[in-house]
């Protein structure tokens, strides 16, 4: 696909700020947060600490913007939440202008 | 003088101090303090055993103030006995009676509510949010039993704060746990903040309810000096039977100008200060026949004033663990549940310190704490706390106090009902560990109804703030595989500090091995490119592999 990226499980909130913001500028200051729980998680914490930097960032964050229903499968839950891998790899590709 | 005029003289003269405290501070509670003026002497002076200059001796008697509000009574009793106050046990000084006088200061110990953590270490939590005091005595209560002390666990609890329904899943699970160490003592002073209670938080309606729970209620004039003494010298003797005080008293007793509705929370000032100051003088008189001074009320010091230490040592690491506890063959399979690693880390980090205490809400057997809780060796220290998950908090900040490490699971869906006891937890400094499973929306055929979906957000904001000893007033942490799991748990069981851990329901692959240390504050780069960076964490590093 084309796409070049760094993933990092970030298993802690606090977090060191300046390690992942220098693992960041490593990526052309691009970031993709992920998660499944509602907003103002960890894309939040990132773009905070981004925010605080001052530098510039883009950030886009994908978390549950919806509220969820029940479902037979994992992965049906995942679409539609727009958080399967399919999902994902669309938004990370837009963020970095790489045509599917 | 007699005993009855002895306590009337110390009471009237603690309820006077109240009076005069929150006068010079402009806000508190003066008449609800005033309705506890004749039960916090018999406490303070005669039933508790307990050292004012050693005020967190391990082995004496405590007093959870539930009813927060009134705890300038508190304050006065302890100036007058000079309790030791301050945040660094190595400087601490004795209260004096003009300290009071900074109640509510900013620079002062004594906080508008109990607070261990401003300075006040006669208290073992915060409390003041009502409802919450009952399960943190029941887990100081659980401890000391569990350590073979005989330490008596005083709760104070207001009439209109038993609407709560925490306080009755503490006094079920009080009866539930046998715990007739802890003695519920409720203040029916009839009047709440802005009308009076309901008919259903009368005292005769409290005695009933508690009846019918199978706790024996002891109903008494909160006012009369020997019923209080006779009810405590009976609730002292309970053994495993739970006894408790319903105590009916007089918001702002012993003096008409300030009771009645309309005096909650209010400071009486001016004449109106005098007058109810004049009508406690002569109440004095009617009551004690003289001024005579209250000399005689003393109180015990506990027979045993220390407790042995019990070392901890080293836990296993992850492959130990599954070797000893017979699960060798799944570790080649490469794959494994967060929450089972989670259970299996618990049995290890309980094997290894003998602290660590496992709390669960009916759902073991998903949490995995089930593997702690059949475990022969840790069984006496794991606590079913069935469907109240607001207790279970409390009663882990309770459990926290007396030295334990609490480890509290559920679905993280559920834990997040207990938001305002982990907040307050937080504030007294509780070293409480927090362990959601089935977070995220992987819960998927059970719909949102258990899903935890504002967890991340909420526990971020409280990771927002220093606590007081200066780290995030919590760490959230989430594990995307065994490995991490099992690691982070044992990296909770050392830290001092509050830590939510959230898991995730379905089996997963390995992501790390042997050689990777995790830590608070750190993360972890899996794969390492040049265009973008994805972060995220959990469930989700797979779904983003």
């Amino acid at each position: 696909m084309g796409i070049d990226a760094t993933l990092v499980d970030l298993y802690s909130i606090p977090f060191d700020r300046d390690a992942l913001l220098d693992l960041a500028n490593r990526n052309g200051g691009n970031i993709l947060t992920v998660e499944d729980n509602y907003g103002a998680g960890i894309g939040g914490a990132v773009a905070e600490a981004c925010c605080d930097a001052g530098d510039a960032f883009t950030v886009r964050q994908m978390f549950v913007s919806r509220i969820p229903k029940s479902c037979r499968t994992e992965d049906e839950v995942m679409r539609m939440c727009g958080l399967d891998p399919k999902s994902i790899v669309s938004a990370a590709a837009a963020m970095v202008g790489v045509r599917q | 003088m007699s005993f009855e005029a002895a306590v009337h003289a110390k009471a009237i003269q603690l309820d006077q101090l109240s009076l005069d405290m929150t006068a010079a501070s402009g806000s508190g509670h003066p008449t609800t303090a005033m309705s506890l003026g004749h039960i916090v002497t018999v406490l303070l002076y005669q039933s508790m055993r307990w050292i004012p200059s050693d005020p967190t001796c391990p082995t004496a008697d405590r007093l959870v103030l539930s009813e927060g509000h009134a705890v300038p009574i508190v304050y006065a009793a302890c100036a007058d006995l000079g309790t030791l106050v301050g945040k660094d046990p190595a400087t601490r000084r004795a209260l004096t009676i003009d300290d009071l006088k900074g109640l509510r200061n900013a620079d002062s110990v004594l906080d508008g509510h109990p607070n261990p953590a401003e300075g006040f270490p006669f208290f073992d939590a915060a409390t003041g949010s009502l409802g919450q005091g009952l399960s943190i005595a029941a887990g100081l209560g659980l401890a000391a039993r569990q350590d073979g002390l005989d330490r008596r666990i005083w709760c104070i609890v207001g009439d209109g704060e038993s609407r709560e329904g925490q306080i009755w899943e503490a006094l079920e699970f009080l009866v539930d746990q046998r715990l007739g160490n802890v003695v519920p003592i409720f203040n029916c002073n009839q009047y709440g903040q802005s009308d009076k209670v309901s008919s259903l938080q009368s005292a005769e309606a409290i005695a009933r309810k508690l009846e019918a729970i199978g706790i024996v209620a002891i109903a008494i004039d909160g006012h009369d000096p020997k019923q209080i003494k006779d009810a405590f010298d009976k609730a002292a003797k309970a053994g495993t039977q739970v006894h408790a005080v319903v105590a009916r008293t007089v918001k702002g007793w012993g003096s008409a100008t300030v009771q009645g509705g309309g005096w909650h929370g209010k400071p009486a000032t001016g004449d109106k200060l005098k007058a109810a100051k004049d009508e406690l003088d002569s109440m004095r008189l009617k009551l004690t026949s003289s001024l005579a001074s209250s000399g005689t009320l003393k109180p015990t010091a506990p027979a045993v004033r220390t407790v042995a230490a019990k070392p901890a040592t080293d836990p296993m690491t992850f492959p130990q663990a599954m070797k000893a506890f017979d699960m060798a063959s799944v570790m080649g399979t490469g794959k494994f549940a967060t929450r089972k690693a989670y259970g299996l880390a618990l049995r290890a980090a309980g094997r290894a310190n003998p602290a660590v205490w496992a709390l669960d809400a009916d759902v073991k057997n998903s949490t995995f704490a089930e593997w702690f809780a059949n475990d022969r060796e840790l069984s006496s220290r794991f606590v079913e706390c069935k469907i109240a998950e607001q207790n279970m908090a409390s009663v882990a900040v309770g459990l926290s106090a007396a030295g334990k490490i609490p480890f509290a699971s559920s679905f993280a869906k559920f834990l997040t009902r207990a938001y305002d006891q982990i907040e307050m937890g937080m504030n007294s400094g509780a070293n409480l560990k927090l362990v959601g499973s089935h977070s995220g929306i992987t819960p998927c055929s059970d719909g949102p109804s258990q899903m935890a979906l504002p967890d991340v957000a909420w526990f971020r904001s409280l990771a927002s703030v220093r606590d007081h000893r200066g780290n995030p007033g919590c760490y959230i942490l989430q594990p995307s595989d065994a490995w991490s799991a099992y690691a982070l748990t044992q990296v909770m069981a050392e830290y001092e500090g509050m830590c939510y851990m959230r898991m995730f329901r379905p089996e997963v692959e390995f992501l790390y091995g042997a050689d990777t240390v995790f830590n608070l504050g750190k993360f972890e780069v899996l794969t390492e490119g040049r265009d973008l960076m994805i972060v995220t964490a959990g469930l989700m590093v797979h779904e983003c592999n």
